[in-house]
């Protein structure tokens, strides 16, 4: 089984079940049996509360059209911490979604994400946590690596997913061989050939999940990342599947 | 049958990679299925004077030719392009030269381009436009290169109508802002290796023009299935996978 651990609809246009329906339509010509899916319609880098719960509604919208091929992953904000956590009260104790996702309102190092962790714990659900280290300069808020590593630290019972692996891989793999809470997320970066056999090297393959970040990314590049991998086939169906089935209890 | 316009050999300053011998790259290539790739220089990127890069790309594929075809570096800010040019054509046979504008500091609307556009076209050679090595977002702090600006292609292209270009690494969103003149400039290709988005060489093949488009890996700085299986995740009909995949590539050498 093949499970995309990061997916969103925004580069698709129309309603949510619309947009999902061409997600799962590339979905299922590569083989790709159920996607995590998270964000709303569009991307906003200061949510409101509103806009926060409008595209988590947009993600179960389209995840209740799916059920068994589309996991809703709740939007959360540390600049809303008390919105985030009922959210995280609505769309997860309450609903069906299996996990959290976190992008760049505030950098991850920042208290508000304190109460969120701890629920997200409480709850056994992990945290997608966007996170690229880039040389041409961050976007306001925008967390690195090391932010993720420092986050994990300080809550050692929640699982997150570092999303990107950093951005920069060589760095982001890097940063966290010692904390056994943080998976390493392969999406969104070009399919740079060494990538997934350094997270193997470091993490081992029990802590890299594969993820696609389509529709802005081919599932098509960022699946190669783990089946043009030089590792065993073993490795490959943990991090394909078998890993991120494992963290959200499916 | 598969032609892969983006294939390289040679040590990359950045990574060491898997990939450093033809025989290596004819091996991927025969698991790949893919008969023949043009194959361009790494280590020539950071080179002033990219003759000896070019050398041993020369001597690499030296024996493979019929397999591959050497795509040798040509840096316009470098005294001698034109001998060198001369030299790998009568020399080695080249059929393409690759640019790196923005590795060797000019940009397309410089002179020097439109001079190499008017040598090569009786040499009947092609032009390879790299728009960019790898993200930026990566580079290291001391070799932060910016994308080639790819829009004086549409002049170019005008005023050498009989010159080929092909632009390679290049993002969905630039070659979208090229895609009238792609649509129009029967002298314009495409490589797909740095195209993104679900479904993407559909798209493409809409907005840019399906017979702009050639197959390329980029390996072996990319993993090559991530190209293969652009082509298995695209809406085409078969028609459209076998320009995408080999027959525009003849066509960029054919009659030429």
């Amino acid at each position: 089984m093949i499970i995309d651990c990061h997916t969103h609809l925004i580069a698709f246009e129309g309603t949510a079940q619309q947009r999902a329906a061409r997600l799962l339509y590339f979905a299922d010509k590569l083989g790709i049996d159920v996607v995590c899916l998270s964000l709303g319609s569009s991307l906003v880098c200061q949510p409101t509360p509103e806009e926060v719960a409008e595209a988590n509604d947009f993600v179960l919208d389209a995840a209740g059209h799916n059920p068994g091929r589309i996991i809703g992953f709740c939007y959360v904000s540390p600049a809303h911490p008390e919105v985030s956590l009922a959210e995280m009260e609505r769309c997860v104790a309450q609903g069906p979604m299996r996990g959290l996702k976190a992008w760049v309102c505030r950098r991850c190092t920042d208290p508000g994400m304190d109460p969120i962790c701890q629920y997200a714990a409480e709850l056994e659900v992990p945290l997608l946590q966007h996170t690229w280290r880039k040389t041409v300069g961050q976007m306001e808020h925008e967390s690195r690596p090391s932010d993720l590593a420092e986050l994990a630290a300080r809550h050692p019972h929640a699982n997150f997913l570092m999303a990107h692996c950093g951005g920069q891989w060589e760095h982001g793999i890097n940063c966290v061989p010692d904390l056994p809470n943080v998976f390493l997320d392969l999406a969104g970066g070009d399919p740079e050939r060494g990538q997934t056999e350094k997270a193997v090297a470091v993490v081992g393959a029990e802590r890299v999940v594969y993820g696609s970040d389509a529709g802005g990314r081919s599932f098509a590049s960022q699946l190669a990342k783990v089946t043009g991998a030089d590792i065993p086939e073993a490795d490959k169906r943990l991090i394909l599947g078998e890993n991120i089935r494992r963290l959200l209890k499916l | 049958m598969r032609i892969d316009c983006n294939a390289n050999l040679g040590p990359f300053p950045f990574r060491r990679l898997a990939i450093t011998d033809a025989a290596d790259l004819l091996a991927e290539m025969d698991e790949m299925e893919v008969e023949q790739a043009w194959v361009g220089s790494l280590e020539s990127v950071l080179h002033l004077d990219p003759a000896a890069a070019n050398d041993a790309l020369f001597e690499a594929l030296d024996g493979h030719r019929e397999r591959l075809l050497p795509q040798p570096t040509l840096n316009l800010a470098c005294c001698g392009w034109e001998r060198e040019l001369e030299r790998c054509v009568s020399e080695h046979g080249a059929r393409m030269v690759r640019l790196y504008p923005n590795y060797h500091g000019y940009g397309l609307d410089d002179s020097r381009v439109g001079e190499l556009a008017k040598v090569a076209t009786p040499c009947q050679v092609a032009v390879a436009i790299c728009t960019r090595v790898f993200d930026e977002r990566s580079h290291p702090p001391c070799c932060s290169v910016p994308p080639v600006d790819l829009e004086p292609l549409s002049e170019l292209t005008v005023a050498w109508p009989a010159c080929r270009f092909v632009v390679y690494n290049a993002l969905i969103g630039e070659a979208l802002a090229l895609a009238d003149t792609f649509q129009t400039a029967s002298n314009l290709w495409l490589e797909i290796s740095h195209l993104e988005g679900a479904g993407v060489l559909g798209m493409a093949s809409e907005q840019v023009g399906v017979q702009s488009l050639l197959w390329g890996t980029y390996t072996p700085v990319f993993y090559p299935e991530a190209a293969a299986l652009k082509l298995v995740e695209a809406d085409l009909t078969p028609s459209q996978l076998a320009a995408i995949s080999a027959a525009n590539a003849q066509a960029v050498l054919q009659d030429y």
